[in-house]
């Protein structure tokens, strides 16, 4: 009984138990933290970039040390489907691909800033998909594969800061604007229109501050980062192509799954992608370089909506050359395909049209 | 807001601190500006909707209270109207115009109905029923109306559990709303670990398996004759769905403890449990005895005899499914579970000798055996759950047991392992906490020395900064 009123008058006492005890603890977990965080990203720093295979070996090359003449950017449908070393025999310049898989434009943005800090390619070849302006959240996600470069390359920081304003919050940047969400004439667009609170009440950019952590810029690559040790896939000419031909069940099923992928709704051009586009185009052509601007043979046609005529828009513009092959039903035949990538096969027949077509129709002379 | 986001790092600091800074008359009015803040991150105009049913359920508590006879269930009546009239409008009017389209083009008709172009309030389903808890209990005699206005609007806006629950009752948290709490180092210790928790089952587990499950259940006519894909994909969905809700109410309950509120648990470590039954009992607790307790109960629960028990809890099942959702995905996923809850009820004595042998073997090998089984019932409704359609769900049926190959869709290997280290940790920790734990609300098994804890919890941070997915995606539970 006597401890029972002992405890309660302790309490009334002191109201607010361990308030200092708790800062305490606070303030020392804090510091191991940091110290984890720390030691944890000076290892995965020295870890990813001593690789010398595997994809993050691949993109280290591309933004530091690639000095090709000519240079492929795209996706993966950029990586398979151009065969670097014909456009090489055939052109007479060295070529690199520097096409990755699940990139955009934005990747494609970052290397050419890169480049350009350190030479002039004299060929600049950029695959997109006709659906490519597209504004996609997932591609905003996949800005993380620059963020292990974002504390010594100031060329990629305002780019990866791009990832903190993907869902419209977040304040952006002298170069970039806010993507937009929702397509207009549209009661969501209404309420959009109203705005998150989040814009006013906390505009920050998060990934500004995440990339404090010295560990955040590894996040999701440890794996890789170990596997890469063990692993000897090298690529010289950064050219991945695809064996094996489609079924023809498998061809039917692409071609049904992208139909219903060209009725979604609420698509709209998003003004970041066209900005990295025209940033490309100008910021080589000034350095005397070209640019051609294709999309690769498709066994499954895209959309040929506003995506499609922003990129000519923005080709126009520039003046520089644009040829859609995704229509060229001359390529669509499954023998030339793996899925919607092209085979080898399949890509050493188009790079080599390619190669004719740079050299008779679009820069005739030149090379 | 959502709790995985970088605006919820910074915001519930800033809430907690001033709590205890405020004198104690102040809290409340601090706690429902926080809230109105914490909801009206994601749509402002829709906090008026809830404001709507904020003042007629007030009024309805008051009116209900005051008054006798059939009056009393008249006002019952008008709030439950009001409640189910919003939840009609904006989760199922749309539902409803295309199930009347479908029906009217059997018979050949073409009526001229318009589908509504309007986004689903967040967590609405969640906030109507605490609300119509409220009102229930008002009438029931088992709770008197509050007569501050604030205080009611703070118990259904309460931000930890405003747009997921856990769905409370006015007996557990009104009076809370009007006890002081103090600075209490072990309960904000605790409730901080229970957050940390949480964080990691979301953006650990669930939002790494959700891509792998996204690349199988959006798109499963890419995976024909791949049994395992699918398979694993339903396994991980199972995983996935439970991570990514229970993550959420374990933040939701963690955050409020350390404020020195005590909210319902939601999930007690489901997929421990040792039958179907014992998993839908540990599973998202505050939804379940609601319909317990308001539909099941109401109806007879089992005290009129078995079958009409079973004909019971098909009634909460089916509108359990219904909740969900407004699609027959929802319905078709209970009513599967239904069936597996219905026949342990029906065949009661063989599934006892069943028991009976496994446990004969081994004690562990029977709990091992019942707790795959009642896992894989789970696993059989989700597959309604998670698909876009019932064709959809069916074809993916189909698959899981066409035994063709062994071919496996792989998809981004670092999502297939950190997934599969994430379920490893879970059944640890779950484990941990079911069978050895002495403290029954001891989160992590860490260690005894201080440095220990130090390094431990470091440690956890670290991971979740290393493998977790922040791309701040919103938990499954809100579209509900």
């Amino acid at each position: 009984m006597q401890a029972n009123s002992s405890t309660s008058s302790s309490e009334v006492k002191h109201p607010s138990r361990g308030v200092g005890k708790f800062f305490r603890v606070v303030l020392v977990l804090l510091v191991v933290v940091i110290a984890f965080d720390q030691v944890g990203g000076y290892i995965l720093h020295h870890m990813y970039f001593s690789a010398k295979s595997g994809p993050f070996a691949e993109t280290t090359f591309t933004f530091t040390k690639m000095d090709q003449d000519g240079i492929i950017l795209g996706s993966s449908r950029g990586r398979r489907n151009y065969n670097p070393n014909l456009l090489a025999d055939s052109l007479g310049i060295s070529v690199y691909n520097a096409g990755h898989d699940g990139q955009t434009i934005f990747y494609e943005q970052s290397i050419i800033r890169m480049a350009l800090a350190r030479y002039s390619p004299k060929l600049v070849i950029i695959d997109l998909n006709p659906e490519e302006m597209y504004y996609r959240e997932v591609h905003y996600d996949r800005l993380n594969v620059l963020a292990p470069y974002f504390k010594d390359y100031p060329e990629v920081r305002s780019i990866y800061l791009l990832k903190g304003i993907r869902d419209g919050t977040g304040e952006g940047d002298d170069f970039f604007v806010k993507p937009a969400k929702r397509s207009d004439n549209s009661w969501d667009n209404f309420w959009f229109r109203l705005h998150s609170m989040e814009e006013w009440v906390l505009p920050l950019n998060a990934e500004r501050f995440k990339m404090f952590s010295a560990v955040y810029p590894y996040n999701s690559t440890v794996l890789d980062i170990l596997t890469a040790l063990f692993k000897n896939r090298k690529s010289e000419s950064g050219f991945k192509p695809l064996k094996g031909v489609i079924t023809r069940e498998k061809a039917d099923e692409l071609i049904r799954e992208n139909a219903k992928l060209r009725e979604t709704p609420g698509k709209v051009v998003d003004a970041n992608k066209l900005k990295g586009l025209e940033e490309i185009i100008s910021t080589v052509t000034a350095k005397g370089g070209k640019v051609v601007v294709t999309m690769s043979p498709a066994l499954a046609p895209f959309g040929m909506e506003p995506s499609y005529k922003a990129v000519q828009e923005v080709c126009a513009k520039y003046g520089v050359p644009f040829k859609d092959y995704s229509q060229d039903t001359g390529y669509a035949r499954l023998e030339n395909f793996f899925d919607n990538h092209m085979n080898k096969d399949g890509a050493n027949l188009f790079s080599s049209n390619l190669a004719h077509d740079i050299k008779s129709q679009f820069f005739p002379g030149n090379f | 807001m959502v709790f995985n986001s970088f605006a919820f790092l910074i915001f519930f600091p800033v809430v907690t601190i001033l709590y205890f800074l405020l004198p104690h008359k102040w809290r409340w009015l601090h706690l429902l500006i926080a809230s109105c803040v914490f909801y009206m991150f994601f749509i402002p105009v829709y906090i008026v909707i809830l404001i709507f049913t904020i003042i007629i359920d007030y009024f309805a508590g008051i009116l209900i209270d005051r008054a006798q006879g059939t009056r009393r269930k008249m006002w019952l009546l008008m709030s439950i109207v009001a409640n189910v009239g919003v939840l009609a409008v904006f989760k199922y009017y749309n539902f409803f115009i295309m199930n009347t389209l479908w029906i009217a083009n059997l018979f050949g008709a073409h009526p001229d109905l318009q589908y509504l172009n309007i986004i689903l309030p967040i967590g609405l389903s969640f906030h109507t029923f605490q609300a119509m808890s409220y009102t229930i209990e008002v009438y029931r005699g088992n709770f008197k109306p509050v007569k501050d206005f604030g205080i009611y609007s703070l118990y259904v806006m309460f931000y930890p559990q405003l747009v997921a629950g856990p769905i409370e009752r006015p007996q557990n948290l009104i009076h809370q709303f009007y006890e002081k709490h103090e600075f209490d180092y072990q309960r904000v210790v605790s409730g901080l670990k229970l957050m940390l928790w949480g964080l990691f089952k979301k953006v650990v587990i669930a939002d790494r398996l959700g891509a792998y499950v996204a690349n199988v259940f959006n798109f499963p006519h890419q995976h024909p004759g791949e049994p395992l894909t699918f398979w694993v994909a339903a396994w991980f969905f199972a995983i996935q769905l439970y991570c990514d809700f229970g993550g959420y109410s374990d933040i939701a309950i963690g955050s409020a403890r350390v404020m020195g509120f005590t909210l319902m648990t939601n999930f007690r470590r489901p997929y421990l449990g040792q039958s179907v039954g014992e998993v839908w009992q540990r599973w998202h607790i505050s939804l379940t005895t609601w319909f317990r307790d308001y539909v099941f109960n109401p109806l007879g629960g089992y005290r009129r005899g078995k079958w009409r028990g079973i004909f019971n809890l098909g009634v909460l099942m089916f509108l359990a499914g219904l909740w969900h959702g407004a699609n027959w995905t929802y319905v078709l996923c209970f009513l599967v579970f239904y069936v597996f809850l219905a026949s342990r009820l029906i065949i009661r004595k063989p599934l006892q000798k069943f028991d009976d042998i496994v446990y004969k073997i081994h004690p562990l090998f029977g709990r091992i055996v019942n707790t795959i089984l009642a896992f894989h019932c789970g696993i059989f409704s989700y597959v309604f759950f998670r698909s876009g359609s019932v064709s959809d769900a069916l074809y993916y049926y189909q698959q899981m047991f066409s035994f063709k190959s062994l071919k496996f869709y792989e998809g981004d290997a670092s999502t297939l392992w950190y997934g599969i280290f994430g379920i490893i940790v879970l059944l640890v920790i779950e484990e941990w906490q079911e069978n050895y734990s002495k403290d029954k609300e001891a989160v992590f098994p860490e260690p005894k020395a201080m440095w220990g804890k130090f390094v431990f919890y470091a440690a956890v941070i670290t991971v979740i900064m290393l493998i977790g997915v922040f791309d701040a995606s919103q938990f499954i539970y809100f579209q509900f």
